[in-house]
């Protein structure tokens, strides 16, 4: 194995680092001055770097002819063969025959004269370059593909809830016949409703309905949601809900689907709340109106 | 022969109905009726706001830098709740104010109802309805810093309750 030393040369143009201090080498460049005919020896090539990666590099050619004589191939055969050690510095770099080193993931960084004529190049890793372009080709590519991505579906839009969300409008509920009734005016804030009621109500177990005649007229400047409650023994248990019955609107059913407690045929008293809302701004009124002891018969 | 006695016939039966309205003696008289319904429960339930401000105003003495506040008060005394019977039958209302029990009122502030128990007549055969207000009053001073707390809070309901008295 042959023992290579760094020769000065005072027409070096290039300094590069080599472990952690700078040496001086001709660039490719210069050694085309130089060598116009390209009749100069490149005796081999060494890669830059600590000491360490030497001994990484020296391992993985090593474990790779091991590869290659298993293959049959005789050491003569290849060329991963270290030649010798080239002393630079204060660095002892790992000399192998040119062309050892990938052309893609390292480049040729300059040049050393180790005797007249002969020349060592010394390779860099482009490693570290290549990692930081592929990594912001990365980002560019991926802030690019995002960007068309949410250009082409734009997120829906925010919705804003209001401060007062209105009950949604029953669906049974439908407008009331022959309801000639004027609209009560009432001061900012306050308001009126007329409940129309007749009883007794119907509730029908098998179908989870209760059924009523109910009437908020156009007199009313609410609307209203009206509440079941089964009375027994002092006691009242939720039957059911309706939605917000708009002034001007009938209901003769509510569903009992999430009533509180199981019941069983029979009769009973009832009470009905009248919960008010100012349908322009979803106020609910300080005012709960109820009608109480409401026949209230359940059937199968 | 078969005319005279088809119209022989004839005349007997005539003979014998003229007979038998005669025995009933006439007059066939036919009524109908409809029985007493179910009334319809109408009552109108109206109420002024019940939105009750307090109003302090900020003031300073000149060559001082503390901050004072005069007391300007409410923005309304009271605010009442009125039920009107227009139904065909007689009903009974009762109106109350419960409070909040999970809210406490700021300062000296204090609501107050006189809760109201009254029966209101049919409106058959009225030219007014029969009707029953309830007023509820507030009183009292909070304290300047349950301003911060105290912005369209809820603190009670005025409770109407209808019952039917057919």
């Amino acid at each position: 194995m042959a023992g290579f030393s760094h020769v000065f040369r005072q027409d070096y143009d290039k300094r590069v680092k080599v472990g952690n201090e700078y040496v001086f080498c001709y660039s490719k460049k210069k050694l085309k001055e130089l060598y116009p005919e390209n009749d100069y020896n490149l005796s081999g090539e060494a890669r830059k770097g600590t000491a360490k990666s030497q001994e990484s590099f020296d391992a993985r050619q090593a474990k790779k002819l091991a590869r290659l004589k298993e293959k049959g191939l005789k050491e003569s055969d290849v060329e991963t063969l270290k030649i010798g050690d080239l002393k630079i510095g204060n660095s002892v770099l790992s000399v192998y025959p040119e062309g050892t080193n990938n052309k893609i993931l390292g480049k040729t960084d300059g040049f050393v004269c180790v005797s007249e004529g002969n020349f060592i190049a010394l390779h860099a890793s482009r490693v570290p370059f290549l990692a930081i372009i592929f990594s912001m080709s990365a980002a560019i590519i991926g802030a690019t593909l995002l960007t068309v991505s949410l250009l082409m579906n734009p997120a829906p839009p925010e919705i804003v809830e209001p401060d007062n969300p209105l009950p949604v409008v029953d669906p049974l509920a439908r407008p009331m016949e022959d309801d000639d009734s004027e609209k009560i005016s009432s001061e900012k804030g306050g308001g009126s409703i007329t409940i129309a009621f007749r009883g007794p109500i119907y509730v029908y177990l098998d179908q989870n309905i209760a059924t009523l005649t109910y009437g908020n007229p156009n007199a009313s400047n609410q609307d209203v949601v009206v509440e079941i409650y089964l009375k027994d023994e002092g006691n009242e248990y939720f039957l059911g809900r309706s939605g917000r019955v708009p002034s001007g609107s009938a209901l003769s059913q509510i569903s009992i689907a999430d009533r509180e407690a199981g019941i069983a045929t029979g009769y009973y008293k009832a009470k009905l709340y009248f919960h008010a809302y100012e349908p322009n701004t979803g106020d609910k009124a300080i005012v709960v109106s109820s009608v109480n002891d409401v026949d209230l018969i359940v059937v199968q | 022969m078969k005319k005279l006695l088809a119209i022989t016939l004839a005349c007997l039966m005539m003979l014998t109905l003229c007979a038998s309205v005669s025995a009933a003696d006439g007059d066939v008289n036919v009524t109908v009726t409809i029985e007493d319904v179910v009334p319809i429960l109408m009552t109108e339930v109206s109420w002024d706001s019940f939105d009750f401000t307090y109003t302090f105003k900020e003031t300073w003495t000149e060559g001082s830098f503390e901050v004072g506040y005069d007391e300007v008060g409410w923005n309304k005394p009271s605010a009442t709740v009125t039920v009107a019977n227009k139904s065909a039958g007689d009903v009974n209302v009762k109106i109350s104010y419960e409070p909040k029990g999970d809210v406490e009122l700021p300062g000296t502030v204090d609501f107050a109802m006189t809760a109201v128990n009254q029966d209101l007549s049919t409106a058959e055969g009225r030219s007014e309805f029969d009707s029953v207000s309830a007023t509820l009053t507030v009183s009292g001073v909070p304290t300047v810093d349950s301003a911060d707390t105290f912005n369209s809070t809820l603190v009670g309901n005025v409770v109407v309750e209808i019952v039917e008295k057919w």
